[in-house]
């Protein structure tokens, strides 16, 4: 497989990013129709869940889903769900990706660089594996309330420490991994043939920008009127 | 999250200040000259008066400093109101027990079992900043420093980058270098683009919140649960307990008003944005419900209306107003001549409009009172206070002086009016304290006790009620003269 990915690993890498972009988008659409009742009714996001600070904040967002109209839950539950099962597809991509690019960049290092990058490469599989832990926790959290039963899979602590693993890993990876290719670019140090796989991920990046305003509209117009 | 009890009712009022203040009260007031204070009495001897008591965050702690050697000297409160932590504690003294027994100790109790930063409820990262701005007076400029080191190393990364690509050509020993600094680069970016992010996040956080950093729903489950624990389960419950009949109230001497209007009551101010309105609660319940529904608003709600300090904690919603019903409609109407009554009231803290609502108690029909209305000030003022120079105000510190000047007004406009009322207004001196410390340590919150105990001492021992009386009949006089002869004010 790493020999594979040493061939024809941009091929894999612009793959996987319109992949990401794809699911991306459809996450994006959905998440227009994300809102709760918190005393008020408030927008809010899968990073919001995500990125809780208290069991009770989670809960309080599920909860309130269940005090909207019934018509209105209904899309926003199925929304949620919709998410969820997608972030699954998403995470192959996400860690997929930064895997590929830190492999790629440990070969065109020195000993040190390529341990360095080899293990942040490895590292996203703790990061997939966390988010997977992650989004089954939310679902399954998202079943028992709407079934009127508290709980949870695993304790908070774990949930925000799954979260801090891999946000910590997927962060680092990606940052360390632009890093060096930004490097690798002003040195100059890089094959001629590798610049169509830029202009593939720059294309890809710019359909992503402009498709990007148009899944929002509708989420935002329904939104609009379900605050008034 | 109620902590341990670190101190006890004990530490309180056992304090040989409070002691002290306590037993030059007693030597004072003796059978022979006792306190008067009041023409109301109960079969128990007690004396009775109206108690304002004005907002002040935990400050508020020094008001039940105040009550208690009230209290301890044999006076109780007929009607009570209060604003934001005023309001808190005349919630707690009106649930509390009988009308004529003593409160003071309850409440203190319920301090003791409060730990005070529980009602901080907002995000972690929000509290530990919140925490760190009163707590360290540096944090200000710490942070600064912090934000200065980082943006240095970032920029000294830059060069470190620009500079080693370029002489890595002629010294290819320092590619390692440049690579390493490339990476050092991102690392650092990361972190500052992190904590950008987040920031972002937070402050849309608090939009959603509704322009709140903390939900405040601690403090309403808290104030809930005492107002269940003695027994105020609805609206009904709470008037009843404010209005209990007490056992043998007569009058010391005789008055042409007689036991007219001698009822308890309980009011908390709040500000209405919607309609931006002051509220007071639970008399002005019918703006929000139809009479068959009004049980189903939740009375501890009212108090966490008044104490919801704008930014620092979430506006408190009564959603779901009948505001099409003729009935609502015509008391909106009557009330605030608003023609279009809101859907949704959203209430901040009272104190942005009336902070020490001692115009409560204004009964132009009666001549010659019979009972005093006693206030309770939080007084922060001092001496050098640097805000009187003008010139010298930062931006914050302009707002600041002009939300406490339209703050201040009508409150201060009725005191100056009737003058008489400040001769029944205490003044605690808490200057030296913040009133957004929800961090106080223990000791300080004995501290306030006893400030609030030594102004109510001094306020007893000077105070006159038959010079109150003769003060408040003449106001009326003068009132009802120029009322009689418009051409002579």
């Amino acid at each position: 497989m790493i020999m594979l990915i040493h061939i024809t690993g941009w091929v894999l890498f612009c793959a996987a990013i319109a992949l990401l972009i794809a699911v991306a988008l459809l996450m994006q659409w959905l998440g227009g129709f994300l809102v709760t009742r918190d005393v008020l009714v408030r927008d809010f996001t899968l990073l919001d869940l995500e990125l809780a600070s208290t069991e009770m904040e989670i809960d309080n967002t599920l909860k309130g889903i269940a005090q909207l109209e019934p018509a209105t839950a209904g899309k926003v539950g199925r929304s949620l769900k919709g998410i969820l099962y997608a972030d699954f597809l998403f995470m192959p991509a996400a860690y997929g990706a930064i895997f590929i690019a830190c492999m790629k960049v440990a070969w065109k290092m020195p000993e040190s660089g390529q341990v360095y990058f080899s293990i942040l490469g490895w590292l996203q599989v703790a990061a997939w594996i966390s988010d997977i832990v992650e989004n089954i926790y939310l679902l399954n959290k998202t079943g028992k309330i709407r079934n009127g039963i508290a709980g949870a899979l695993l304790p908070f602590s774990m949930y925000q420490r799954l979260a801090v693993v891999k946000w910590g890993c997927s962060l680092l990876g990606v940052v360390s991994t632009l890093s060096a290719l930004l490097y690798f670019w002003i040195s100059g140090w890089y094959r001629g043939e590798s610049l169509g796989y830029l202009l593939v991920i720059v294309a890809e990046l710019a359909i992503f920008a402009v498709l990007m305003r148009m899944v929002k509209k509708p989420g935002n117009a329904w939104r609009a009127a379900v605050h008034q | 999250m109620a902590a341990q009890p670190s101190i006890s009712v004990q530490d309180f009022t056992g304090h040989p200040e409070v002691k002290k203040c306590l037993d030059a009260l007693q030597q004072k007031f003796t059978k022979a000259n006792p306190l008067i204070v009041s023409d109301v009495i109960d079969e128990q001897g007690n004396q009775y008066a109206h108690l304002v008591q004005k907002g002040g965050g935990v400050l508020g702690v020094a008001l039940v400093g105040y009550t208690y050697i009230l209290e301890s000297m044999g006076i109780r409160f007929l009607k009570q109101a209060g604003t934001s932590a005023g309001a808190i504690n005349t919630a707690l003294m009106t649930v509390i027990g009988a009308k004529q027994d003593v409160k003071s100790p309850g409440v203190l109790q319920a301090i003791c079992d409060l730990e005070f930063f529980s009602l901080v409820d907002g995000h972690p990262v929000a509290r530990w900043i919140i925490k760190r701005f009163i707590t360290d007076e540096n944090f200000a400029g710490k942070a600064k420093r912090w934000i200065a080191i980082l943006l240095s190393c970032f920029t000294i990364l830059i060069a470190a980058d620009i500079l080693l690509i370029g002489l890595q050509h002629p010294y290819p020993s320092l590619s390692f270098w440049a690579g390493l600094s490339f990476l050092l680069t991102g690392v650092v970016f990361l972190g500052l683009a992190v904590a950008v992010i987040y920031g972002a996040t937070l402050l849309k956080r608090l939009k959603n919140a509704g322009f709140g950093i903390n939900p405040g729903d601690f403090f309403y489950d808290w104030i809930k649960m005492q107002f269940r624990s003695n027994g105020v389960n609805n609206v009904s419950d709470l008037n009843n307990k404010a209005a209990a009949p007490i056992p043998g109230l007569r009058l010391r001497v005789p008055s042409p008003e007689g036991m007219n209007d001698l009822d308890g009551s309980v009011t908390f101010i709040a500000s209405e944005l919607s309609s931006r309105n002051k509220i007071q609660l639970p008399e002005m319940c019918d703006l929000f419900r139809k009479p068959e529904d009004i049980e189903k608003l939740q009375p501890a709600g009212f108090v966490r209306a008044s104490m919801s300090i704008p930014l620092f904690f979430e506006s408190y919603f009564i959603n779901d107003i009948p505001c099409n019903d003729p009935g609502i409609r015509k008391i909106w109407k009557e009330r605030f001549n608003e023609p279009d009554p809101p859907s949704c009231a959203r209430f901040v803290d009272g104190g942005i409009l009336s902070n020490f609502p001692i115009n409560l108690f204004y009964n132009p029909k009666v001549t010659v009172p019979r009972l005093p209305v006693f206030g309770i000030d939080l007084d922060d003022s001092t001496p050098g206070d640097k805000g009187k120079y003008a010139e010298s105000w930062s931006l914050m510190g302009y707002f600041g002086r002009m939300f406490s000047t339209i703050q201040n007004n009508s409150d201060k406009e009725f005191l100056l009016k009737n003058k008489v009322y400040d001769k029944g207004v205490g003044k605690i001196k808490v200057a030296q304290y913040n009133w957004l410390n929800f961090f106080l340590p223990p000791q300080k919150k004995i501290e306030l006790f006893v400030l609030g105990a030594q102004a109510a001492a001094e306020f007893l021992e000077n105070f006159d009620w038959e010079g109150y009386k003769r003060e408040r009949a003449g106001m009326q006089a003068t009132l009802h003269f120029t009322n009689v002869n418009p051409a002579n004010p």
